[in-house]
């Protein structure tokens, strides 16, 4: 059809309605006032009647569709799992292909997909390969369709076709859905694949929604080869605050042991107080008793978050003779210091100090009460 | 007498008009709320299909959180409820009972069923609440903790449980409530997918008549009770179609006390749940939106429709009514405190939209709808109104109604089926005609009872009772 037929068909289509409601408004135009009221709420029951009706057929025909494809679905997995099941437990190293028909390609895959997440090294391996056949169909997916479920073919691939289609999942990532980005960004954080960190970086940003804990626990994951760019970008004052606490954050999970002397350093230059609190936890774990002067320093600072952490590590990298500072730090009017003072003085080996605060009737008696239970127990 | 007769015509005509445009509007709500729930729905349920929980649960490093299960005589339901709570499937979680100061044994049944040890713990915040009696803590169950303290009500156990929370998030619900195994890794994908997120809300349903195992509710069905079944139809309504729909909005006003997820520091920088209202839920959210809407805060308040709650609804008028003349005051109660938010565009499409909402047509609604039944009966002895013109408004107003509890239905259809038996599907059906006649004008009647109460101050919960869980013979004879 010609783009003039289109028109000219639109154009009587449009006409054709007007004429319509013309007929409509002019009937009751003509009507007296209640009249009028009346027959709009008679045609408002015929329309709301009609309405019901086709919603109560539509759940029925779902109920039926729903169970329907479940019974079809239930029965293909049985049978599939069997075959598995069978190719598992072969000591054939050929695996035979499994006839699948053309409409249940997508759903077999999905099937494998769960089925893999259960099995790991040679197992998981035959499963691949019996996905292999169809997993281009998946790649072809990821292009079009509810950001979703393009995020899960993502996961699809990464499961059963990583790294063979890896190239498609780093295209995912210039997506703008933050979802997509996220998918194929957690695929691509693969220890095997640190050379991705260049890739996930500058993406980091746009996770701005995301929590923290998800995305230092994906980097983390990427291991000790990547501490070395993920100082850089710790250190880097142009980046964003929350990339950098991301990054401190993932240097902490990963255990790396330069990454104190950066957190020194940005501790120096005093930056925002959750980076700042960020990098006491580094020191927390990976300190060292030469970094007490600064802590020591810290355990005054006028932002409590700044108190807590400076605590918390100096606890863990203090001596008996910090005790004072701990004392003090009970007094604070923030219990949430004080709870950290208390746990500070008790790594020290200043339980004795604590059971006398327990007894005693100082305002902060229960606090040392708590810690002691944690040590001891019940 | 004449010029009477004649400004007692105006009136009852004036009034008329006034019933119908409420009619209008609260279905224009109504159906507003449902079209944007579709979509929402639609496209919450295409996105759990693209989520893993378990490698949610494995890579997002999600955050502890803390549960508290605010008890008051629950002997009958707590040790059930706190073994399910146990059972959760979700990796660092403390479970907080709180016994507010119980007169039946539900003190002594936790006790001996957890075997609960005096423990110490750290108040770590100061939101004004009654007396700690005693903290226990289980030996066998380090996670469990019960806080035993004098009598306050639920806001004030919920304020106790905020002031021993070491977590960065709690989850507030009732301790009589089954948390589906999933529910909380479900509920927290808010606030790791939006860092603003302060709150969000959960489904509630009904499990009356449903069977546990090992806090596990093994076999769904409908109540064989009638009231519990209309309470059902009404629940989904409320949920699926009116909760998701104001998500979607962008206005969740109400997460419910029975099951709702909140970030702790943003509940204690508002004082935490107020002791002088019963609808203590609702006043916590709206005071979280004025305290972030005051101070240009970024924030989120969300409901996620599948993190479920099962909980024990009446089975009797009597109950049931005074239920809902307590949720009548406390919508009354809240409404009226927050009253500066009404129509107030400094507080964007709360203060525009959905408090409007709730005050004109879900507060004052009962108080327009009942005198409209009596001025329209009058309207029409007197003869200004046809008897034709009042059948077919009642039959617009029938069909309407049955028309959008089908639309909740499908929702339900669509998405998360819940009820697989068919014939509880045609029982839906069914209830969704049948509660027009009698169901919703005892609704009503509580209602405008509640808001009487509510304009005469009365105060307190009063009393609900419980049967417990229906359980199987396996877990019975534990």
């Amino acid at each position: 059809m010609s783009s003039d037929h289109f028109f000219k068909y639109l154009k009587q289509t449009i006409a054709y309605i007007k004429a319509w409601g013309d007929q409509i408004f002019s009937h009751f135009e003509k009507l007296p006032r209640l009249e009028m009221a009346l027959q709009i709420l008679i045609l408002t029951v015929v329309f709301l009647f009609v309405l019901t009706i086709i919603i109560a057929i539509g759940v029925v025909l779902l109920r039926m569709k729903n169970n329907l494809v479940a019974n079809r679905f239930s029965h293909l997995e049985k049978s599939w799992e069997g075959q598995i099941m069978r190719v598992l437990s072969s000591d054939d190293p050929e695996i035979p292909a499994m006839n699948i028909k053309r409409r249940d390609r997508i759903f077999f895959v999905q099937y494998l997909y769960r089925f893999a997440s259960r099995l790991r090294g040679q197992e998981l391996q035959i499963i691949k390969d019996l996905a292999q056949p169809y997993l281009a169909i998946i790649a072809k997916k990821l292009k079009r369709g509810y950001p979703e479920l393009r995020a899960r073919n993502i996961n699809i691939l990464a499961t059963l076709g990583f790294p063979e289609f890896i190239d498609p999942i780093i295209e995912a990532l210039e997506e703008d859905s933050p979802i997509v980005k996220m998918a194929a960004a957690r695929i691509l954080a693969h220890a095997d694949y640190p050379q991705h960190i260049d890739l996930i970086l500058p993406e980091l940003s746009h996770f701005d929604e995301w929590s923290m804990n998800f995305l230092s626990s994906m980097l983390s994951e990427m291991g000790p080869s990547i501490a070395s760019r993920l100082r850089q970008e710790f250190l880097n004052r142009e980046a964003s605050v929350r990339v950098r606490i991301a990054v401190a954050e993932a240097l902490r999970q990963i255990g790396d042991l330069a990454a104190p002397d950066s957190a020194v350093q940005v501790l120096e230059a005093g930056d925002d107080p959750e980076l700042s609190a960020t990098c006491l936890k580094i020191l927390r774990d990976m300190g060292t008793p030469r970094h007490r002067p600064l802590l020591l320093d810290l355990v005054e600072s006028p932002e409590e978050i700044i108190r807590i952490h400076a605590l918390s590590a100096l606890g863990s990298v203090g001596i008996e003779s910090d005790a004072p500072i701990m004392l003090k730090g009970l007094d604070d009017p923030s219990s949430w210091v004080a709870l950290q003072a208390a746990r500070a003085l008790h790594q020290i080996n200043s339980n004795q100090l604590l059971e006398e605060i327990a007894a005693s009737d100082h305002f902060r008696a229960s606090i040392a009460q708590q810690i002691l239970t944690e040590v001891h127990g019940l | 007498m004449t010029i009477f007769v004649r400004l007692l015509e105006i009136l009852l005509e004036g009034f008329n008009y006034v019933v119908l445009a409420y009619f209008l509007l609260l279905n224009f709500f109504y159906l507003l709320t449902t079209i944007f729930a579709f979509f929402s729905l639609r496209s919450y349920a295409r996105r759990m299909e693209a989520v893993d929980l378990q490698a949610l649960m494995a890579k997002a490093g999600v955050p502890p959180v803390t549960l508290f299960a605010p008890a008051y005589n629950e002997e009958a339901t707590c040790v059930e409820s706190i073994r399910a709570l146990l059972a959760l499937n979700y990796p660092e979680y403390e479970v907080l009972v709180i016994n507010d100061g119980s007169k039946d044994s539900t003190m002594d049944q936790l006790i001996k069923a957890f075997e609960l040890k005096p423990a110490a713990r750290y108040q770590v915040a100061d939101i004004e609440a009654a007396a700690v009696r005693g903290i226990y803590r289980s030996e066998y169950q380090p996670n469990l903790w019960v806080i035993d303290k004098e009598n306050g009500g639920k806001a004030d156990a919920l304020n106790v449980g905020i002031n021993y929370c070491r977590t960065p998030l709690f989850c507030a619900m009732d301790a009589d409530s089954i948390l589906e195994r999933d529910a909380l890794i479900r509920i927290v994908r808010p606030f790791l997918e939006d860092a603003h997120t302060v709150a969000a809300g959960g489904i509630i349903r009904i499990v009356n008549d449903c069977t546990l195992q090992r806090g596990t509710l093994t076999k769904i069905r409908l109540p064989k009770n009638i009231w519990a079944k209309f309470q059902v139809l009404e629940y989904l309504r409320a949920f699926l179609s009116g909760r998701m729909g104001w998500s979607a909005l962008n206005a969740t006003l109400i997460i419910s006390g029975a099951f709702g997820m909140f970030k702790r520091s943003a509940v204690v920088a508002v004082g935490g749940y107020a002791h002088d209202t019963v609808g203590e839920d609702m006043e916590l959210v709206v005071k979280l939106h004025r305290h972030h809407l005051e101070r240009k805060l970024p924030y989120t308040i969300s409901f996620v429709p599948d993190p479920v709650a099962w909980t024990e609804c009446p089975e009797s008028t009597k109950i049931l009514g005074r239920q809902r003349d307590r949720w009548q005051r406390g919508l009354f109660e809240v409404l009226s405190r927050h009253r500066v938010m009404l129509l107030n565009p400094k507080y964007g499409r709360i203060g525009m939209f959905a408090f409007p909402y709730f005050y004109f047509l879900e507060m004052l609604g009962p108080a327009i709808e009942m005198p409209g039944y009596i001025t329209f009966l009058i309207a029409v002895i007197w003869g200004s109104i046809s008897y034709t013109y009042m059948a077919a408004f009642f039959v617009v107003a029938f069909v309407f109604g049955v028309t959008l509890s089908l639309f909740s239905v499908a929702l339900e259809e669509l998405t998360f089926r819940r009820y697989p038996r068919t014939r509880d599907l045609f029982q839906l059906f069914f209830l969704a005609i049948i509660e027009n006649f009698g169901y919703r004008q005892l609704t009503i009647y509580w209602r405008i009872h509640g808001f009487i109460s509510a304009l005469r101050k009365v105060e307190g919960w009063g009393k609900m009772e419980r049967k417990g869980f229906a359980t199987t013979p396996e877990e019975s004879s534990e």
